[in-house]
């Protein structure tokens, strides 16, 4: 490139106006040649600039991140009962037994004599009709319910594509 | 480019320190993964992630000076010892810049990183520095022109 073209280009860049492209050439022209003398003060900065861009994190950083993220994770938590809440166990239990004991005796003095059972066999399906629009209606509902949840993972999956583009 | 080189590097401009900077980065990563839930509210992720990796980055560096300020005090070490790894920078060209840079206030030393290492638009660094653009503009400008005159002073003391 020419030098007084490099000249006005290094001017507009002090001047805060040059476009992002111009930089980039600036950057290439530095990394690439060695330049004229008139504009060697200025190869240190662009170099150096150019070589920050490559600058990165090491090898290792996915595997320590990962072993922070499953330290991260809520652990379960263990407590351990006193000899205070055991007698508040036993006491519970005691009591509940208690009452399913008077419960059950109380109802067995009340009860009246046995009522004849449920007939059943008037609900049952009689025609072959009506028993393609019990079963329509059934698949309709189950066929609903798992839409639903499809549209709950794609969400999700939504979700976790937008935070999992950070973590490649 | 990914996006942890990224942050890395805007957390070593700020803390010149790269396992500090490597913490920051994982932080930020950890904050994301433990938001994720939440990440439908938050408009421009990337700009998100970037503000989150300044405030901690400047968080651990003031954390780091107030500790080695109260360790000068406690031993009475003198501040103006010189660093030889600094010194050995300021020997090279390309080091000099490095030092340069490094010495600039933090909102132009930010904006000149973003522009002349990131390659982002002006409008993407106002959004990441929560500052105006003529803001941005000035402080990109006062960067340049700041290590222009040294790099001028420089050279004309060889």
């Amino acid at each position: 490139m020419d030098n007084q073209v490099m000249e006005q280009l290094l001017d507009k860049y002090f001047e805060g106006e040059t476009s992002l492209k111009e930089e980039h050439q600036l950057r290439e022209y530095f990394q690439r040649e060695e330049a004229p003398e008139s504009l060697q003060l200025y190869q240190p900065l662009f170099r150096h600039l150019a070589q920050e861009q490559k600058r990165g994190l090491g090898a290792d950083f996915d595997r320590k991140l990962l072993q922070q993220l499953e330290q991260a994770q809520p652990q379960a938590r263990v407590r351990r009962l006193t000899a205070r809440s055991w007698v508040v166990r036993i006491a519970a239990a005691l009591v509940l037994g208690l009452g399913l004991w008077w419960a059950y005796t109380t109802q067995e003095a009340l009860q009246k004599p046995q009522q004849a059972g449920i007939d059943w066999s008037k609900y049952e399906v009689q025609s072959t009709e009506a028993a393609f629009r019990l079963t329509s209606t059934a698949l309709l509902k189950a066929s609903s319910e798992l839409n639903h949840g499809t549209s709950t993972a794609v969400r999700e999956m939504d979700k976790l594509k937008k935070v999992g583009k950070f973590f490649k | 480019m990914p996006i942890k080189n990224k942050l890395y590097r805007m957390a070593l401009r700020i803390t010149a320190n790269p396992a500090e900077a490597e913490d920051v980065v994982q932080e930020v990563f950890i904050k994301v993964w433990e938001q994720r839930d939440s990440m439908d509210e938050i408009q421009n992720i990337e700009a998100w992630c970037m503000q989150m990796t300044k405030n901690r980055a400047i968080d651990k560096r003031r954390l780091r000076y107030n500790q080695a300020e109260g360790l000068e005090k406690a031993y009475g070490l003198s501040s103006d010892n010189h660093d030889p790894g600094r010194q050995a920078e300021l020997n090279d060209a390309v080091g000099q810049v490095k030092v340069l840079m490094a010495e600039l206030p933090d909102s132009q030393k930010m904006a000149m990183q973003l522009r002349d290492i990131e390659g982002m638009a002006y409008q993407e660094i106002c959004e990441t520095l929560d500052m105006p653009l003529n803001q941005v503009k000035t402080n990109i400008f006062r960067a340049r022109k700041h290590i222009r005159s040294k790099l001028l002073q420089l050279w004309t003391i060889k």
